[in-house]
């Protein structure tokens, strides 16, 4: 390698400042940029190779995941007859009250291509897009829970901001009980998911299962999101510190499902609008209180989408 | 820089960055990742110079932020700035040595990911202090032990010496 020479020197030092500078300005006017644009692009190019490593290593696995699928699939099987009989009594019992039969949205499997996120993976990218009918919004899903939800689609991929994303809270509830909260993470001495928003005066136990809420407006109700891991006193001493662990395993997946159907009504319920009912007595209304008490579930909607 | 020099880092560039947007994760020891954009860089450096270095920073973090989307720049700001260091600093160092490249690259990735962690825990230090030992330290350690690693696997596999002094070095 030859000497760097003091002319050598003086290049570098001009290309570090005219670098730096534009590193600046990005970091300032960066939101302006078509941010979007530049990942897909950065996905799209590395997505191909990554789909030929993907499908060397499931080559190399195939023959141990044969075996233990064929052991999963009899286990399926058994479990399915239990559910076909348990589904007949259920539809049965429904007609007998009288409940409207639920939907489901479609599950659609995407291979994932890349994580990225310091020190925690908070986007996933996946290799597919528009073009099999994923769009932005549409809830992420593992088998074993909720994993987040699409926030960039192109033609051919799209990123998924997870759970582990600051900005993208879920409005969730204790399953059982229905206590309802908002799923943050977040830093501090503990950094690691927790459900906010939680009054001292409600119950809630190590144990415990999460799902999204009822009233949530991003995702449909009744997913599993986490269970709870440990449950103290925020600083405030008003609010309950929920630590949260997630039901999907965030950096093992491979493999997601995306939720592309908007399901019904029934499956998905929306809050309907509150109407501005004019109270003669108090000369406000309605509407205006509702305004003044922000809802846990829109809480996802504010701050969710970027 | 020789031409077989740039074909070899380039050929590592992309190999380093496929794997990090797809195995990474794979690579992770309890939980600890390497940092396989600094010793991309690190390695662009040593080999070519400061200006070398500062270019290779700003592209592979350029590349870094595209992927995260959010925060362009801070990464290739971060990178540019450790290649034009590392590149001041590699015809002083003898640099074909494991253990200089390891002291270089346990530096240097501190540096990085003590930036990038404390911009993840939006300057809240005793958020950052709390994560300085997993995702800082011993990433750095890790980092520090693999790039090593990797450059004589490479030299073994009969790669031409592209970290040595001279004109002789990786001519080939």
């Amino acid at each position: 390698m030859p000497a760097t020479s003091g002319l050598d020197d003086r290049r570098a030092a001009a290309a570090l400042v005219a670098v730096e500078l534009l590193c600046v300005l990005l970091l300032v006017f960066g939101n302006r940029l078509p941010v979007d644009a530049l990942t897909g692009a950065s996905t799209g190019l590395l997505a191909p190779a990554n789909s030929i490593l993907r499908w060397i290593e499931s080559v190399a696995t195939a023959r141990s995941d044969a075996t233990r699928l064929r052991g999963e699939v009899a286990t399926l099987r058994m479990e399915q007859g239990r559910l076909a009989d348990a589904a007949v009594e259920n539809e049965r019992l429904r007609a007998l009250l009288g409940f409207a039969e639920r939907g489901r949205p479609r599950l659609l499997p995407v291979q994932v291509v890349g994580v990225s996120g310091e020190p925690w993976p908070i986007v996933f990218h996946l290799g597919s897009g528009s073009g099999a009918g994923l769009a932005v919004g549409q809830a992420v899903l593992s088998p074993e829970g909720l994993v987040g939800r699409l926030t960039r689609v192109d033609g051919g991929t799209a990123s998924a901001a997870l759970l582990t994303d600051p900005n993208a809270p879920v409005a969730c509830e204790v399953v059982g009980s229905g206590v309802r909260g908002v799923l943050k993470f977040r830093f501090g001495s503990r950094p690691g998911l927790y459900l906010t928003a939680v009054p001292l005066t409600d119950t809630v136990r190590v144990g415990d299962r999460l799902a999204t809420a009822a009233t949530s407006v991003l995702y449909p109700a009744g997913i599993p999101v986490g269970r709870v891991l440990r449950v103290g006193r925020e600083e405030s001493g008003l609010l309950s510190e929920i630590e949260v662990t997630p039901m999907a395993p965030l950096s093992r997946l491979r493999e997601v499902l995306v939720a592309t159907d908007r399901p019904d009504s029934t499956w998905w319920p929306k809050p309907k609008p509150v109407v501005a009912v004019v109270d003669s007595a108090r000369g406000d209304s309605l509407a205006s209180l509702a305004r003044a008490r922000p809802d846990s579930a829109r809480v996802d909607t504010a701050s969710g989408v970027r | 820089m020789a031409r077989g020099t740039f074909y070899l880092l380039l050929v590592w560039t992309t190999a380093g960055l496929l794997v990090r947007s797809s195995a990474e994760r794979g690579m992770s020891i309890f939980g600890v990742a390497p940092d396989l954009l600094t010793l991309l860089v690190v390695y662009w450096a040593l080999a070519g110079g400061p200006l070398a270095g500062v270019l290779a920073g700003f592209v592979v973090g350029l590349v870094a932020d595209a992927d995260r989307g959010r925060t362009l720049g801070l990464a290739a700001g971060v990178l540019s700035m450790i290649g034009y260091l590392v590149g001041g600093l590699g015809n002083s160092l003898h640099r074909e040595r494991p253990p200089a490249q390891f002291v270089v690259l346990l530096v240097t990735t501190l540096l990085v990911q003590s930036v990038r962690t404390l911009f993840a825990a939006q300057g809240d230090l005793a958020a950052w202090a709390t994560t300085f030992p997993v995702h800082v330290a011993l990433k750095a350690v890790y980092t520090a032990l693999l790039g090593p690693l990797f450059y004589l696997v490479v030299r073994a596999a009969g790669a031409p010496n592209f970290l040595g002094h001279g004109p002789s070095s990786a001519e080939s």
